[in-house]
């Protein structure tokens, strides 16, 4: 128990619109261990970015709130601190990097403010020490020229130099989770290598837990130790990385798999799972898949399934894939 | 290995320096190429020094005076003549101009401060803390300006001393004039916090008032500054004109309002012009070199005025 850094357990993220109530993550468990990689996948929508949020509590309330769930955060539950407290903690223990290099950072500031900034919020560091720091972390991400960059403004650089200063901002005060939602989405395939190994080489140095948010499998299998697959707001399926894309279970997992391109075959076009992410406000009966999935059968269509531990560290939540097993 | 240390060499050497161009320093650069707005600096400098070294620039005190020589043309000892107490007229517009110049600052500071602060919180927070501070900005906003600054200055300042008169005016021409910045403050910032810097402030456990200081009124500078330099300009006319009312600043502190009062009598309107032309001149000179930075500033700052 003690090597989790994270742990949430049936985490309820609810948006009340006027329309009616959007259930954004509706009963999301899952952990993370010190070290270690753990990816979310899924459609846009399906309320990856919503786990993400809410666990630093960043959910704009109203009109959301976070319903029910802990979040234990080395044992605390983040979602009952009080405000100072989960202050001390966002940028310090637990923080997050964002998925728009553009607009993450403040225009008026320079680059080396605005990494000082956390630094002498949480580490009490004094200005010259939080820009020695600063200057640190920016040759940490391989920026070059780090002790000009510091007195430059956003505007002056590239958008993969702007994520790598998130990465520095949101590693500067050496947290224990790092949450990067679609870090490299906004980013040219060169950088996001790039980025992605900085963040790799991190985790190994400072031994940080990273969620990882993305809709990219390739970037999960370079990266992840661990992932879970969302759909609608629930998990459908979890397992290792390597088990996963070995032997999907969930129909909605080998969908995924399926559409994405591959260089061994000469496919004409990609596969893609047929229908659309259905409207958050109707979500079908039974499984939330069930309209889009070829396997369904009319159990699926009346309940919903639960998440079920098929082998070990593998978890699906499908009434077929459990029953192939038996 | 050696090859690409001596390539990197030869690039540093050859391409100049590159010199990084904040956005103070752009504006400064955009600034610079409105002379009119020069025009307005320099004027507006000249001002500001001649009331602040006016005990070096005249050999008289404000109020002394000098019953032999009272109402006298200009003239080479007294360059504006005297009034009708015989003090030195020269001195008193210089004098006038520290007052003067003191409560636009000053007024136009708390302006600012209240206008801005009220406008960020309105926006920052939303809600219903929005809907009360704006209702009350539009309270304050639907008084005519006048009237209220008059019923306040005859009932808060009936019965004090000059001195406490000059800041009862400045609060009062500041406490009633920033609804106009507020809103516009409070309109930036609700566009503002959507953008993801604002969320990624608080991902780093960044408190709330510091986000709307250190990260968001910053962003609107550009207007507050416009603002501030506008409201100065304001302040000085609403100052001289509470003055010349006879409900601002009091004599024998002078203000170049309360010098301009002078021409409430016929007789010296007619016949003693220098007793209201040079105030009134002074008065016009400060607002419109102000006005003129404002304008300038505005273009400056204004991202889209790039031309």
């Amino acid at each position: 128990m003690s090597d989790k850094v994270l742990e949430v357990k049936n985490l309820k993220t609810y948006f009340y619109t006027d329309k009616g109530v959007v259930k954004a993550v509706d009963g999301v468990d899952f952990s993370i261990e010190y070290g270690k990689t753990l990816g979310i996948v899924g459609e846009s929508g399906c309320g990856k970015s919503i786990t993400s949020m809410s666990v630093l509590r960043l959910i704009p309330t109203p009109p959301g709130k976070i319903e029910d769930g802990e979040v234990l955060f080395e044992g605390r539950d983040l979602l009952k601190v009080s405000d100072k407290e989960i202050r001390s903690i966002r940028g310090n223990d637990i923080s997050m990097i964002f998925q728009e290099p553009m607009t993450s950072l403040n225009p008026v500031f320079t680059i080396g403010d605005q990494i000082m900034e956390a630094l002498m919020l949480h580490q009490k560091l004094t200005d010259e020490e939080a820009r020695k720091k600063a200057i640190e972390m920016i040759k940490l991400v391989n920026i070059p020229r780090a002790e000009k960059i510091v007195d430059e403004y956003p505007h002056q650089l590239s958008g993969g130099m702007r994520q790598r200063v998130m990465i520095a901002m949101s590693l500067a005060c050496m947290p224990k989770l790092l949450i990067a939602d679609e870090p490299t989405t906004a980013l040219d395939v060169t950088i996001q290598a790039q980025v992605l190994e900085i963040m790799n080489d991190l985790k190994e140095k400072l031994n940080t837990a990273i969620m990882l948010i993305t809709h990219d499998l390739g970037v999960i299998a370079e990266m992840a130790d661990h992932v879970i697959v969302m759909y609608c707001g629930k998990v459908v399926e979890e397992a290792p990385v390597q088990e996963l894309f070995d032997n999907p279970k969930h129909p909605y997992t080998m969908g995924l798999l399926n559409s994405k391109p591959s260089i061994i075959e000469n496919k004409e076009r990609l596969e893609s799972i047929e229908g659309s992410v259905p409207n958050p406000k109707f979500l079908p009966k039974g499984c939330y898949f069930n309209p889009r999935c070829k396997f369904a059968i009319e159990k699926c269509r009346q309940e919903q399934p639960t998440l079920e531990e098929i082998t070990p560290g593998h978890k699906v939540s499908c009434f077929v894939a459990c029953k192939e097993v038996e | 290995m050696e090859s690409k240390v001596m390539i990197e060499d030869s690039q540093q050497q050859n391409i100049p320096k590159e010199q990084s161009i904040g956005p103070w320093k752009m504006v400064w650069i955009k600034f610079k190429k409105k002379k009119i707005a020069l025009v307005g600096v320099f004027i507006l400098v000249i001002l500001v020094l001649s009331s602040v070294f006016a005990p070096f620039l005249t050999p008289y005190g404000q109020e002394e005076m000098n019953f032999t020589n009272i109402n006298a043309a200009p003239s080479r000892e007294h360059l504006l003549g005297t009034d009708n107490l015989g003090r030195d007229y020269l001195t008193r517009l210089l004098y006038g101009g520290r007052i003067s110049l003191m409560v636009g600052v000053i007024s136009a500071f708390i302006s600012v401060t209240l206008g801005s602060t009220i406008g960020g919180i309105a926006g920052f927070f939303g809600g219903r803390i929005d809907n009360v501070l704006m209702r009350f900005a539009e309270i304050v906003m639907s008084f005519p300006f006048l009237p209220l600054a008059i019923t306040i200055s005859a009932v808060v300042g009936a019965d004090v001393e000059p001195e406490t008169k000059m800041y009862i005016v400045m609060m009062i021409i500041g406490g009633l004039s920033w609804p106009g910045l507020s809103r516009i403050v409070r309109g930036q910032i609700l566009s503002l916090k959507e953008q993801e810097f604002v969320l990624a402030a608080k991902a780093l456990g960044i408190p709330n008032y510091k986000i709307i200081l250190k990260h968001l009124i910053p962003n609107t500078i550009g207007y507050i500054i416009v603002s501030a330099a506008l409201g100065m300009a304001g302040a000085i006319m609403s100052e001289s004109a509470l003055s010349f009312l006879g409900l601002g600043v009091v004599p024998p502190t002078p203000t170049w309002g309360n010098m301009v009062q002078n021409a409430r009598n016929l007789h010296v309107l007619r016949t003693r012009p220098w007793l209201w032309i040079p105030p009134g001149i002074a008065i016009l000179a400060a607002v419109m070199s102000i006005n003129l930075i404002g304008d300038g500033l505005r273009d400056a700052i204004d991202p889209k005025s790039n031309n």
